[in-house]
């Protein structure tokens, strides 16, 4: 036999190659697939970080808006502080002007004024966020609150920044809102006030307005900054739900010291796994 | 061909198919015990997945005490992961260096190996 002709593949030889090779592709079958998922959860915890890395990035712009002295409807100052970043479907809304029905005082839901407005705007007239003014809530909410965090000091929970940012405010809530403070011919002063919307609009401005003194008791609710922003964006995997909160000074409760993050919310947009 | 030629290939014949067996048994039990972590580390992300996916669900309200309302939601999250068929061991409150942010720590078992998940999901409103 020549050396063209010689050889070694019996059978038996080839079965074995053949087993070995099925086994052995199965097995990186396996281990292929178990690979890709794994890589998926790294992928989610991956772009996990990031989201809250855009979400940090997004407290430390927010502290240029301290520098402005009233947040009105033109946002495009605040999306430009908040845009320096990729972000998908960015949506900011004021979430503290409103009734907040946590901390609302029986007084002012029993009030008239406020009534109508409620029935007008149903659910929108509510708020689920604010600050606790300790001179618009109920003694009892206070002394709950105390009790529950076992201190007398709850700065900032309270403080005595205005509750409600006027530029957010519709007119029949301003209305109720100088109804339930007595202020004089209420209807005209709300319509003037909405007049001045387009424009800065200060505490002296509305204290001509109003025809008060600045250290009338309404401007515990009547301010030209918003407590508390949801921000919500999107990142290629994540949904992502955000509320910062202004802290004003400790003895100036219209200067904003610092906004802080309230609330974070990461949902996973889904997909494979 | 002669007699002594026969039990020569019929020996190597004996203990290559041994050899062969003996192989085949090793990468057998190797390929088990590789599949076998591949599959537990899957497992365990998922659970670890799983468990996130329910903490976030977990809303605490920014004006209440993280600590009064721990007890509750600590229930909560053990009850949906139990459900999921999670082994749970046990649901403690954590805080970072800074105490500036508040979470849950679920410590939880499988295969015998016990794990931890943490997940901060409210900042503390309070300077301390």
């Amino acid at each position: 036999m020549n050396n063209r002709e010689s050889g070694f593949s019996t059978p038996f030889a080839m079965t074995v190659i053949i087993s070995l090779s099925l086994l052995i592709l199965a097995f990186a079958m396996l281990i292929a697939a178990n690979e890709r998922k794994i890589n998926s959860y790294r992928n989610i915890i991956l772009k996990r970080k990031e989201a809250e890395k855009l979400v940090k990035n997004i407290e430390e712009n927010i502290q240029t808006l301290k520098e402005y002295p009233f947040d009105s409807l033109q946002e495009i100052e605040i999306r430009s502080v908040l845009e320096t970043e990729a972000f998908h479907n960015l949506i900011i809304k004021d979430v503290s002007t409103g009734i907040n029905k946590n901390f609302v005082p029986q007084k002012l839901l029993e009030n008239e004024h406020i009534k109508k407005y409620i029935k007008l705007y149903d659910e929108k007239a509510f708020c689920n966020y604010g600050w606790i003014n300790p001179k618009f809530s109920d003694d009892e909410f206070m002394k709950a609150i105390k009790e529950d965090f076992e201190k007398e000091n709850l700065f900032p929970l309270v403080n005595s920044m205005p509750l409600f940012n006027v530029y957010y405010m519709p007119q029949e809530f301003i209305e109720g809102i100088l109804e339930y403070f007595k202020i004089n011919k209420a209807h005209e002063k709300s319509e003037e006030i909405i007049s001045h919307i387009s424009e800065p609009l200060t505490k002296d401005v509305l204290a001509s307005i109003l025809q008060v003194q600045i250290s009338n008791p309404i401007f515990n609710c009547l301010g030209t900054k918003t407590s508390f922003w949801k921000i919500d964006f999107e990142t290629d995997s994540y949904n992502v739900h955000t509320v910062f909160a202004a802290v004003p000074e400790k003895n100036d409760s219209f200067t904003i010291a610092k906004y802080i993050l309230i609330n974070k919310e990461f949902s996973y947009k889904g997909g494979k796994i | 061909m002669k007699l002594t030629e026969v039990i020569i290939s019929i020996t190597i014949f004996l203990i290559s198919v041994t050899v062969f067996f003996s192989c085949l048994i090793n990468i057998r039990r190797n390929i088990n015990t590789s599949s076998q972590s591949s599959n537990s580390a899957l497992v365990v992300l998922s659970i670890d997945h799983s468990i996130r996916n329910e903490i976030s669900k977990v809303n605490i309200t920014y004006w209440k005490n993280f600590e009064n309302e721990f007890s509750s939601i600590a229930e909560t999250v053990r009850t949906r992961c139990t459900e999921k068929g999670i082994e749970v061991l046990n649901v403690t409150p954590i805080y970072d260096k800074l105490n500036k942010s508040e979470g849950i720590n679920v410590t939880w078992s499988y295969n015998g190996t016990n794990y931890d998940t943490k997940e901060f999901i409210k900042q503390r409103i309070f300077d301390e």
